[in-house]
């Protein structure tokens, strides 16, 4: 093999391992972590402050309060899946598939409660006491009418009241 | 057999369909193989006919399906789940795809007709290899079938009583981008199996040369096509209907769409230098393979749940293992042929210099495939993260434009850089003169936009938050060198062209894009790509805002409440009405727009909720489309352009939602968007579109245009039809874009509120044989439907608001309080009918409002066009037969006779020769 081809691999794989490398610290860097509401509860909350998360569950029937504040929609749900609750905060238009039992993926960060209370007084609504954070919610993604359903047998993951 | 067990013979004919057809494809396999190892000819045929035969059977099942839904064949569960009685025909059709067992199927019949085509083209050229092309495509068959028949066949039954009623396809999905854009994508993903069935067949028997590229090509140009049409009408789709004015969030599905685009896109471009330099062959052969696993990549992601997505949550753990098996299987099979043939691919030619055309093809490539490798990387980090640590991470929008952003600008810039570069090497003479001109008007534009749009010289963050760019006026500045660079290329051709033929301009234009199809067809889709980009840019200017207004201005006691400004327009909520139907309740906000002043437009952002679906609601946004100076008469550009705003002078979308509402109170929540330059999004891709069919015009027709037997008729008919092909062509993408973009509400005549007893179609009727009601039958909607319905029977909001606004403008009232019109004599009647029209005309700046012109000239005016264009038809057409003339003049009087065919290799060559030397 000559320098010239050992050269060009050589530089290849730089270039390649360079990139690949800056992608994989930045995008870990910027990334938002993804959590199921049982999985969330079960961990550390105060070790995810300051990072962004997806949080998934299911909307519990009742829960949705909406208000507008500011010219703008305000709304709290609880966020359940397998028996846990987390309540969520968000603003602005809602997704059209948001609704009672509508499986939803919060996008924002854990804030403590208290940071909370003032809006969730204002939604007509009290704070759980034993949850000290909350989701303060920038975007909410709720299921699309779905072209594909899941294979029945996943759906055994769902919550018993929803089967 | 249980009695009571529902028998469908359509199911029963579907099935053993899918069957036959799966007995079938596996003998292509097995005979593919042997016949080309063998060297059978028999076997080889055998294949052959197996895949005609396969692809009728295919055909027989799609069109059985088809014929279950049209026919309400509850018994059939897959028809029973996606499809109802009351849904239109065209929705009953769209249902064939519009759940996972039937777009299995339709990928299925999609590629079966392909399949046939690309085997009864290449047949014979390619006898040695073509039973290892049947045997990969039906390999691809086989997967598919499998899915289908043991766990999705779209024929299975109810076991036990069937529903009378189906449940129908979501609401969401009705409407007419249901029927356009899943075909495209299907088609786009299918396409580029062809491509990667003929280099696994030129591997598998060792014929490496360039034949089989030049079979593969134009299918891997159908696979860009098809691509580019499927992503942007999703993105057009996802503006119209999701209503949070966006039309990209590098959602996976889109992602999945768009990572073999890159490398498709990638392949056009290497095989020219395959074809050109006999270098990369081994890298086109990756490219090929690549290509086809995204897009069998791109399924299994949407389908399986592996990625969370705005379109499904739904998981499918068989399904998965079932498509990583087969994605595993395809990448051992092709990287083993590739090292088994690795010494027959390499090449002797190298790469002469970095400033050649080689170099920047190549350049082009590796930032393709690293759009395609980012991308992909990037959606499916949940999943990798998932697998090292236990924790799903993902990355948002913001990141993906911060990385993707610059490596986008940097293929801007090879868009335009490449085609003045010159093969092997470019000398600094040649660099010069090909780029002094293009960097002139790059620099006069940058130079321009900072001094008249100081807004274009924000920063924005590319690859972290810590390198800021005037990324908006770069990308500015980008667009005009690509548009001066390709306005340059053209231009010299001409030259060159009249210079060779002695023709006019125009007939030099056509003649010179026709005779080089690949590169000036290439230029055109380079044009749109910096017209895409420049409507790109507009995002960064997009504005938002949510009001809420306590009570609209018909029961508001203070109307100022009701309105608010917003940018350079005033919104003024007049009403919030409540309709409904068979099929739903709609909750509709009538809000009038004024720019500066004037109205621009009064739109119905509404809320619908279907009673079907377990009460399933959707988001009708209202768009206004500005479309900048080229909206406004030549005396009004002066006062636009005065006005420094780039969306001013480029347009803009007025975008209006209603978010949210209280039907007691009258209160409505609207969000308002103003998107600079969206429309050029989609005018970008119009040109794309027609460069990519440029394109594809196969030579034969470009022959049949050119031979010399044919009669002057003839000729210059066939030169018509193929303008009005293209046209007809763009005309109907550019419809579909008008009718969906048109000056008025999203929601489209026909299609609101049901019978004329219900919803928009009962709003302000006139009392029968008034002047109002004269003037509605006489005025045109101007929603922009294709049914050009007057006034008084369009069923469409539109119309209800003009009818409103005919019943005010005829019971005006003077200061004394006195009607403006005597509505009481049939004069006064008279007088206030032609007032009405003689408002509307004005107000619509012409006569297109009126169902019957009234002066001469308007009847005038459209024929003055046709002759005009049949004129310009004929002259062109003329010529062209001139020149076919004077070719079988030149071959009667000898070899000496000058060539100015242009089918004529020489002439081709002489071409390329002056192109070069003007270069």
């Amino acid at each position: 093999m000559d320098n010239s081809t050992l050269g060009k691999i050589v530089l290849t794989v730089a270039v390649a391992v360079g990139g690949v490398g800056f992608l994989v610290k930045s995008s870990i860097s910027s990334a938002q972590h993804y959590k199921m509401v049982d999985d969330l509860l079960a961990s550390d909350l105060s070790s995810w402050q300051g990072k962004e998360l997806k949080v998934h569950g299911w909307v519990e029937s009742g829960s949705i309060h909406e208000s507008i504040v500011n010219q703008e929609t305000h709304r709290t749900f609880l966020l359940q899946k397998g028996g846990k609750k987390i309540r969520v905060f968000s603003a602005g238009p809602k997704p059209d598939t948001f609704k009672d039992q509508s499986e939803v993926v919060a996008t924002g960060h854990l804030v403590p409660a208290g940071q909370m209370k003032q809006l969730a007084e204002s939604l007509g609504v009290a704070i759980e006491s034993d949850i000290p954070y909350v989701v303060d919610s920038t975007e909410l993604m709720a299921k699309c009418p779905s072209k594909y359903d899941g294979a029945s047998i996943n759906q055994k993951q769902l919550a018993p009241e929803f089967k | 057999m249980n009695p009571q067990t529902p028998f469908s013979p359509i199911a029963l004919v579907g099935t053993i369909a899918l069957l036959s057809a799966y007995g079938l494809a596996a003998w292509c396999v097995a005979a593919g193989i042997a016949g080309n190892a063998r060297k059978s000819r028999r076997l080889v045929n055998s294949s052959v006919y197996g895949l005609y035969g396969f692809a009728a059977l295919i055909t027989l099942a799609s069109v059985l399906l088809i014929y279950a839904f049209v026919t309400h064949d509850f018994t059939i569960k897959y028809v029973a789940s996606v499809s109802d009685t009351t849904m239109e025909t065209w929705y009953k059709v769209t249902s064939f795809w519009g759940g996972l067992d039937g777009s299995l199927l339709f990928w299925v019949f999609v590629l079966s007709l392909f399949s046939a085509v690309a085997i009864v083209v290449n047949h014979r050229r390619h006898r040695d290899m073509i039973g290892f092309v049947v045997a990969t495509i039906m390999v691809v068959q086989v997967f598919f079938l499998s899915l289908l028949i043991f766990t999705k066949n779209p024929f299975a039954t109810f076991l036990t009583t069937p529903p009378v009623e189906g449940k129908g396809l979501n609401p969401l999905l009705q409407n007419y981008w249901m029927v356009i854009h899943p075909p495209s994508l299907y088609t786009g993903f299918v396409a580029a199996t062809i491509p990667f069935a003929f280099g696994i067949g030129a591997l598998a028997s060792g014929r490496l040369d360039d034949l089989w590229l030049g079979s593969v090509r134009v299918w891997m140009l159908i696979c860009f096509g098809f691509l580019s049409l499927g992503l942007i009408l999703g993105g057009r789709w996802a503006y119209e209907e999701l209503g949070w004015g966006g039309y990209w969030a590098w959602d996976p599905v889109e992602n999945a769409a768009l990572m073999p685009w890159f490398t498709a896109t990638a392949f056009l471009h290497s095989a020219i230098i395959q074809e050109q330099r006999g270098m990369m062959k081994r890298w086109n052969l990756v490219l090929v393979i690549v290509t086809f696993f995204l897009t069998i990549f791109g399924t299994f992601m949407t389908r399986s749940g592996i990625v969370q997505s705005v379109h499904a949550f739904g998981e499918d753990n068989v399904l998965a293992l079932q498509f990583v098996a087969f994605l595993a299987l395809i990448l051992v099979v092709s990287l083993g042929l590739l090292v088994y043939r690795s010494n027959k691919l390499s090449s002797k030619m190298q790469f002469d210099s970095f400033i050649s055309r080689e170099f920047a093809f190549l350049l082009n490539n590796w930032i393709l495939l690293g759009c395609a490798f980012v991308v992909m990387f990037l959606t499916m980090l949940p999943t990798i993260s998932e697998a090292f640590d236990g924790s799903r991470m993902s990355v948002g929008a913001e990141y993906f434009n911060k990385i993707m952003t610059p490596l986008g600008l940097i293929l801007l810039v090879l868009s335009g850089a490449a085609p003045l570069l010159a093969w092997r090497k470019t000398t600094r003479e040649r660099l010069t003169a090909q780029f002094v001109i293009p960097f002139a008007v790059m620099g006069v534009t940058i130079i321009g936009f900072v001094i008249w749009y100081p807004e274009s010289k924000h920063m924005s963050a590319i690859f972290s938050d810590t390198l800021q760019l005037p990324i908006s006026l770069i990308n500015f500045g980008l667009c005009a060198f690509v548009i001066g660079s390709i306005g340059q290329e053209y231009w010299r051709g001409l030259i060159v062209r009249r210079r060779q033929t002695g023709s006019d301009p125009f007939a030099s234009l056509i003649g010179l894009v026709l005779s080089k199809r690949r590169k000036y067809g290439g230029y055109i889709i380079h044009l749109g790509i910096a017209v895409l980009f420049f409507g790109f840019a507009g995002k960064a200017y997009e504005r938002m805002i949510d009001r809420t207004i306590e009570k609209p201005a018909a029961l508001a006691t203070d109307k100022s409440q009701a309105k608010f400004t917003f940018g350079e327009y005033e919104f003024v909520y007049q009403r919030l009405i409540h309709t409904s139907d068979d099929h739903k309740d709609a909750v509709t906000a009538e809000v009038a727009i004024y720019h500066h002043g004037s109205l621009i437009n009064t739109v119905y952002p509404a809320k619908w909720d279907y009673h079907k679906g377990e009460g399933q609601a959707t988001t009708e946004v209202a768009i206004t489309v500005r479309g900048g100076v080229f909206q406004e008469l030549p005396t009004e550009w002066p006062a636009t352009l005065g006005r420094h705003l780039l969306s001013e002078a480029y347009g803009e979308d007025v975008y209006v939602v209603l978010t949210g509402y209280d039907l007691e109170s009258g209160l409505a929540n609207l969000r308002i968007y103003l998107n600079p330059l969206i429309l050029w999004v989609w005018v970008g891709f119009l040109i794309l579109a027609f460069g990519t069919l440029v394109c594809l015009i196969p030579q034969s027709a470009v022959d049949r245009l050119s031979r010399p037997r044919t009669t002057r008729l003839g000729r210059a008919g066939e030169l018509a039809v193929l303008i009005l092909v293209v046209g007809g062509v763009l005309a109907g993408l550019a419809s579909q874009a008008q009718a969906a973009s048109a000056p008025a509400e999203h929601v489209q005549a026909g299609m609101g509120m049901g019978a004329d007893s219900t919803g928009f179609a009962a709003m302000n009727r006139p009392t029968p044989g008034s002047a109002e009601e004269r003037a509605m039958k006489e005025l045109l909607c101007v929603c922009g439907c294709a049914a050009r319905e007057s006034i008084f029977d369009c069923k469409c909001g539109t119309a209800a608001q003009l009818r409103r606004e005919i019943m005010d403008y005829l019971g005006q009232v003077d200061e004394k309080g006195q009607p403006v019109f005597d509505l009481k004599t049939q004069a006064g009647r008279d007088t206030a009918y032609e007032a009405v029209l003689d408002y509307f005309v004005k107000s619509y700046k012409g006569e297109q409002v009126l169902a019957t012109p009234r002066t001469k000239f308007s009847w005038l005016l459209p024929s003055l066009a046709v002759i005009g264009s049949l004129g310009l038809l004929v002259v062109a057409g003329r010529r062209w037969v001139g020149r076919g003339a004077q070719v079988a003049t030149a071959g009667a009087a000898g070899p000496a006779g000058p060539v100015v065919s242009p089918e004529d290799d020489a002439y081709t060559d002489k071409l390329d020769d002056e192109l070069a030397d003007s270069d």
